[in-house]
């Protein structure tokens, strides 16, 4: 086994810097080569990694880190005379190296990662081509690989913070790609807000994580120095534990657009649309559920908050399933679903099943990532547009793309033998297994969690066909793609809706090879990527690579001691579960079938319930009047009266004060000397005549 | 033995006087001769660091147990008596520790960069240099003088060129501002003079028969009544709130910092803020630990306030500069959180802090400037889409942008993060509440760099005429290379912070030992 | 039989008074500088007197430093009524009201 994830993590940020230092001089191949490169490369390495693990699995947790360099070191190791052990120093030196682990979990998820990343890469050469900033959006794809690489092979909290912090970064860039339209801006601006107080959320953990076990590694170093993992409980109480897990959820959440801090994924859909496919495929979204992956040992000793992630978990998928269903934007439908989806994981790691999770990460990555490069592939072929009122009938012209997408859609409803239906019913499965096993109270949220996750089933698979027909079924709906000039770095900021003429459906032509042969290794992998997976449904009990490989990650020595052991589902449950899965997903695309057969009609719905799911429950206008307003208003109403009136005005006053009591006095001042003289002596004589008196 | 403290002290005062005697029209002649002694005063600090941490692995780890004075750079300390009369002795002494070294070079490093970028400054350039000048060795002299009457010297002595700076060189109501900023200092700087001399009165009535002094390693040595204590405290704490600033005492800042011109701006918010800020931690929390402790929650309820109040005041402010001065106060405050944390993580990130906003804040003040230069404009309003005529100047605000919000991987990250952490092991609410001004801070940052370089551009206003005319022009060479150095250190810290705080690490566990011992536990 | 020290401080107030009266009631900036000397030399006096009294010599010590002050003194003085009456060809100090508040 050998730890290449420097490597993978170089190439991206020397592409990154070689590009944002030259870019702007190199012509678009130089530009292609070094972007394409260096992300190829990465993924060249992250594969070479993976499979030199797979040849030689690791020993022991930690035994691929790779220790880099003290980033800092900030205090005393033993005690000060006459000073309590650990007053000086919060207990333990602060140590924090730079290193890089490589371990199953890092390792699937570099693959992911550059995998689809490089992919992406890929049909971005083909869909940014006309535009002015096309060094620029390279830059900054380099980026966000490199940040997502980091994240996901620190060593420590520490660079994970660095890694989740520059992810949010990255993902601001881009989606405020655009930077000359207010909406994007306002999008990234958005994203970046929300997702600092993920970040805030994160340090809170990483401080409590310090408190509790004097260190930030995962597991011991070379020295020997326990890792946060190797000494769990700890001298942390369970209620300490708990408050540590809920902290990193939250932090998840932000970054992976859980409620409550989903707002920001819907209007990140403002960035190009292979942003939209690195930011809800391969990248970004999916580092919550890394993190809860990761830390699945702290979250083991705290299952109330594995519990509270896997509500949280379903009320997402539910919530953002049923806003997908009337949405009119396709970008926006995706977007709604993969916070459907991330849910869904979210789910499976509540329930314990974190390889379930993953699993699903694994899949929805590949069936995410043809979606919306499929979705791209339309805009593109549409000059812009994406709105599905404009749309259908499109199956004729974009070949391929519909194929795709077809194929991508079926995955993710979950109709075998496509590879969102192995990762789906595994979760669900587990999720029926815990609510059998654990029985009681929280047996029966389990029961209501795999409830929620047979409905959002079937309501993915009724609105994803919605899209399906709306997009390519019926005939064509609009006036041909819209025609604009190149909008170049000088032109003017809303380049895309300068409509000049259309020619209706005949205009629309399939993009070219550059773009959909990543689509069709997409849909290969989204047909394929199921298997995996556990095959034991159909009794194959001793078939489930992804599970095995990463099993070093998700047991543990001190499994035998927890709480709560994770339950393998029998036979009869996951059959259960499968077949009302199974079934509620065809019922959904019938029901799609049923309603759009000939295609998408938009019909205005005056009925409230509608509009408020359509109007995505208000979340954002609710917001903005009873948050962010106030806030505003109170700020400047402060800025004006405390600071102005108050602080300004009381130095003011005082000043004012002296100001009259010298305007008094100067009278005295009557310019000539010898008045002046005069009272000097006449202070002479009274100190004299008062000694004189007082003897 | 060779003066080197006294060299690097009194270089920049040298230099000052040079500059004054060149002559009045060869305006070239004096700015080079500014940067020349600005510069190799630089070198000499860097020199010095260079010898300091080969030093300190040496007495590493000798320094437990001693007393703060004791990682005092030995080999170049430098006393001399002054004003000596029998039981009466002042003397004039200057050292240098790994806390005083980092800000030294910090505030050399930043009047190198200011003068640089005072280059376009047309009036009275003589008068001008001489008074940066004289600024660099009034803020040196107070982070080297280890006798407090030399120390009050420098203190005032810093003033002076400051009130001229912002007074005469300003912008609109820069009399207003001046004297504001005068008058708050030194009702300040009078009670930290009434506080030291009383210092000297009681500690001379500790010992009987010694004489009075006010040497700081003296003064060090002795216990004094919890009381008396705690009025001093307040009396050094008067001039040193004003200078960092704590809330309620900032009322200054921002008409100050907005008025001023802007490599005078960067040096009054990245340099002369950090001596209050340093005057705490090498006077205050040393010379009074029982007060220290005693007033630490008032002291850190000051600076939560101030970080959050600052931070959303930052988010409403339509001047740019104001915003920055805003940012200024509520970045200031995670020092004080840090510092008043009393554990190595808090103090360290403290003084981490204390450079990485010297270096962050001087960028941003720099940058503006050269944006204000270009549109004559600092209303935020006024601005929008500028990043499309100025991609250069637009990325080098970002890097400077991103590093002030304290985006890991950047300088800034680091130290928030120590002292935050210092903060938070220290007393959890302090630590919670300051660390949530995160969120604010990004969101005010982001604000002022989208609203100025992003989005559709303006129609009306200043900008918008120039952007017509098409003669906004992006970053000039020269520019670029004066920034150059902050931003090197903006990556360089953030990729790996432990120099520094392997630099200051045996002072402060010193300064810490000896305060920890003293509170009752 | 020496002389008491009480003859020397009248003499001396003698003396101060009469300065004192001549700052107060003259016109002339050099007659009112004459009056000035008065004084210190009147205070010199019993500077002097009580340095013999009391066997001490730091009051002669002050009437050095009391000369060389008074000496210093004159010379600025004088240069200020020169530069005055340069400008306002006039020397009456009543006419000299430009520090009226």
């Amino acid at each position: 086994m050998t730890n290449l994830t420097v490597w993978v993590l170089a190439l991206p940020l020397l592409g990154f810097i070689i590009l944002g230092l030259a870019g702007r001089a190199l012509t678009r191949t130089g530009i292609l080569t070094v972007a394409l490169g260096t992300s190829g490369l990465a993924f060249l390495f992250a594969a070479l990694g993976f499979l030199s693990m797979l040849g030689a699995p690791p020993t022991s947790p930690a035994s691929g880190d790779q220790v880099f360099y003290t980033w800092v070191n900030s205090g005393i190791i033993g005690t000060i005379p006459g000073v309590p052990a650990g007053a000086a120093s919060g207990g333990a030196p602060f140590t924090i190296s730079f290193g890089l682990l490589f371990d199953p979990l890092s390792a699937t998820m570099l693959m992911i990662v550059t995998g689809v990343g490089f992919l992406i890469h890929i049909y971005s050469a083909g869909y940014m081509e006309d535009d002015p900033g096309f060094w620029r959006f390279f830059a900054y794809m380099n980026f966000f690989l490199f940040a997502m690489a980091l994240l996901v092979s620190a060593d420590n909290f520490l660079f994970l913070l660095v890694g989740w912090a520059l992810v949010g970064l990255a993902s601001f860039l881009l989606i405020g790609f655009w930077y000359q339209r207010r909406s994007a801006v306002a999008a990234a601006q958005k994203a970046l807000v929300i997702n600092i107080i993920g970040d805030f959320s994160l340090m809170i953990a990483i401080f409590l994580i310090f408190k509790h076990f004097q260190t930030l590694n995962y597991f011991s170093d070379s020295n020997g120095n326990p890792g946060v993992f190797n000494q769990l409980p700890g001298n942390a109480t369970h209620a300490t534990l708990i408050i540590i897990c809920l902290l990193l959820f939250l932090a998840c959440a932000a970054k992976s657009a859980q409620l409550p801090l989903y707002m920001w994924l819907p209007d990140a859909m403002e960035g190009p649309t292979p942003v939209s496919a690195l930011i809800h495929a391969a990248t970004m979204v999916t580092a919550g559920v890394y993190l809860i992956a990761r830390a699945n040992q702290l979250f083991e000793f705290a299952p109330t908050a594995l519990l509270i992630v896997a509500i949280i978990g379903g009320a997402t998928a539910l919530f953002a399933a049923t806003i997908a269903v009337f949405q009119l934007d396709i970008k926006r439908v995706l977007a709604y679903s993969t916070i459907s989806q991330l849910g869904y994981m979210f789910m499976g790691e509540g329930a314990h099943d974190y390889g379930a999770g993953i699993f699903h990460l694994t899949t929805h990555a590949y069936f995410k990532a043809l979606l919306f490069l499929g979705a791209g592939a339309v805009i593109h072929a549409l000059g812009g547009e994406q709105d599905m009122r404009e749309m259908g009938g499109l199956r004729h012209r974009l070949k391929i793309t519909f194929w795709t997408f077809l194929i991508a859609a079926l995955a993710i409803s979950g109709i075998p033998p496509l590879s969102g239906f192995w990762s789906k019913d595994e979760i669900l499965s587990s999720l029926l297994a815990q609510a059998t096993a654990v029985g009681g109270k929280t047996g029966a949220i389990f029961y209501l969690l795999w409830g929620i996750g047979l409905l959002t089933a079937g309501l993915t698979a009724f609105y994803m066909f919605r899209l399906v027909l709306g997009i390519f079924g019926g005939s064509y709906r609009g006036r041909g793609p819209v025609q604009h000039g190149h909008d170049d770095e000088e032109g003017e900021e809303e380049g895309l809706h300068g409509a000049q003429g259309r020619g209706g459906i005949y205009a629309i032509f399939e993009a070219p090879a550059i773009m959909t042969v990543p689509l069709i290794i997409l849909a290969v992998l989204s047909a394929i990527g199921g298997l995996v997976g556990s095959f034991s449904l159909i009794g194959v009990t001793r078939w489930h690579p992804l599970a095995k490989f990463l099993d070093p990650v998700f047991s543990n020595p001190l499994w035998a001691t927890m709480p709560v052991a994770v339950h393998a589902a029998s036979l009869k449950v996951q059959w259960i579960s499968t077949g009302l899965s199974v079934g509620l997903g065809l019922l959904g695309i019938l029901g799609a079938w049923a309603i759009y057969r000939n295609g998408f009609q938009y019909k205005e719905n005056k009925n409230p319930l509608y509009q408020l799911v359509f109007h995505k429950y208000y979340v954002d206008e609710i917001l903005i009047a009873v948050l962010i307003d106030p806030l505003l208003w109170l700020g400047r109403t402060a800025s004006r009266l405390l600071e102005g009136n108050v602080l300004d005005g009381g130095s003011q006053g005082v000043a004012w004060v002296f100001g009259r009591t010298g305007g008094m006095l100067r009278r005295l001042q009557t310019g000539y000397m010898r008045n002046y003289a005069l009272a000097i002596l006449l202070g002479v004589v009274l100190i004299i005549v008062y000694y004189a008196v007082r003897g | 033995m060779f003066p080197l403290l006294s060299l690097i002290t009194f270089l920049p005062l040298i230099g000052g006087i040079v500059a004054l005697l060149l002559p009045r029209e060869r305006l070239n002649v004096i700015r080079w001769t500014a940067l020349a002694f600005a510069w190799a005063d630089l070198m000499i600090v860097l020199g010095l660091a260079l010898a300091y941490s080969q030093t300190i692995s040496s007495f590493n780890s000798t320094i437990v147990g001693a007393g703060p004075t004791a990682t005092y750079f030995a080999t170049v300390h430098e006393q001399a008596a002054w004003i000596v009369t029998p039981g009466f002795n002042l003397s004039y002494s200057l050292d240098v520790d790994g806390i005083s070294l980092l800000l030294v070079a910090l505030t050399s490093l930043l009047t190198v960069v200011c003068i640089a970028a005072s280059f376009h400054i047309e009036q009275k350039v003589k008068n001008y240099m001489a008074f940066m000048l004289l600024l660099e060795c009034g803020i040196i002299g107070v982070f080297l003088s280890s006798n407090l009457f030399l120390f009050y010297i420098f203190w005032e002595l810093m003033l002076i060129p400051a009130y001229f700076l912002v007074g005469s060189w300003g912008g609109e109501r820069r009399i207003y501002a001046a004297i504001k900023f005068v008058l708050y200092t030194s009702v300040g700087s009078l009670l930290m003079l009434a506080g030291i001399i009383a210092l000297g009165y009681y500690h001379q009535r500790l010992v009987p028969g010694s004489g009075y002094t006010l040497d700081l390693p003296t003064l060090l040595s002795g216990k004094l009544d919890p009381t008396v204590q705690m009025w001093l405290f307040l009396a050094f704490a008067a001039a040193f709130a004003v200078k960092v600033p704590l809330i309620p005492f900032h009322s200054w800042l921002p008409d100050a910092y907005s008025t001023a011109p802007a490599p005078v701006t960067a040096m009054l918010a990245g340099a002369m803020s950090k001596t209050g800020a340093y005057g705490f931690l090498r006077f205050c929390i040393p010379l009074f630990p029982n007060a220290a402790h005693t007033l630490a929650p008032l002291i850190n309820t000051l600076a939560v306030i101030g970080i959050l109040y600052c931070a959303w005041l930052a988010l409403v402010q339509t001047d740019i500069k104001r915003l920055l001065g805003y940012s200024s106060i509520s970045h200031l405050g995670i020092v004080m959180l840090g510092m008043f944390a009393f554990n190595v993580q808090g103090i360290e990130g403290s003084v981490l802090q204390m450079v990485n906003h010297g270096i962050t804040t001087g960028a941003l003040f720099l940058i503006v400037g050269f944006i204000e230069a270009r549109t004559g404009t600092r209303r935020l309003s006024d601005f929008g889409g500028l990043a499309r005529r100025v991609p250069v100047l637009a990325t080098v605000m970002f890097i400077a942008v991103l590093s002030s919000l304290g985006l890991p991987g950047l300088n800034s990250f680091a130290g928030e993060f120590l002292a935050l952490l210092g903060a938070f092991l220290s007393s959890t609410i302090f630590g919670i509440l300051g660390t949530a001004v995160v969120v604010p801070a990004a969101w005010y940052m982001i604000r002022l760099f989208l609203g100025m370089m992003e989005g559709p551009r303006v129609t009306e206003g200043p900008v918008a005429v120039l952007e017509r005319k098409n003669v906004l022009s992006d970053m000039y060479l020269d520019e670029f290379l004066t920034i150059l150095p902050l931003l090197i250190l903006i990556f360089y810290i953030g990729f790996q912070p432990y120099p520094l705080t392997f630099l200051m690490e045996p002072s402060v566990v010193n300064t810490l030992q000896h305060f920890l011992s003293a509170i009752p536990h | 039989m020496p002389i008491p020290i009480s003859w020397y401080l009248i003499v001396s107030a003698f003396i101060f008074t009469i300065g004192v009266t001549g700052v107060l009631i003259r016109r002339n900036p050099l007659i009112i500088f004459m009056s000035i000397e008065l004084m210190l030399n009147a205070v010199n006096l019993s500077f002097i007197a009580f340095s013999h009294y009391l066997d001490s010599v730091d009051g002669q010590m002050f009437v050095f430093l009391v000369l060389t002050v008074a000496a210093a003194e004159v010379v600025v003085g004088l240069a200020i009524i020169v530069s005055i009456f340069r400008t306002r060809r006039d020397i009456d100090v009543d006419d000299m009201n430009v520090l009226r508040g």
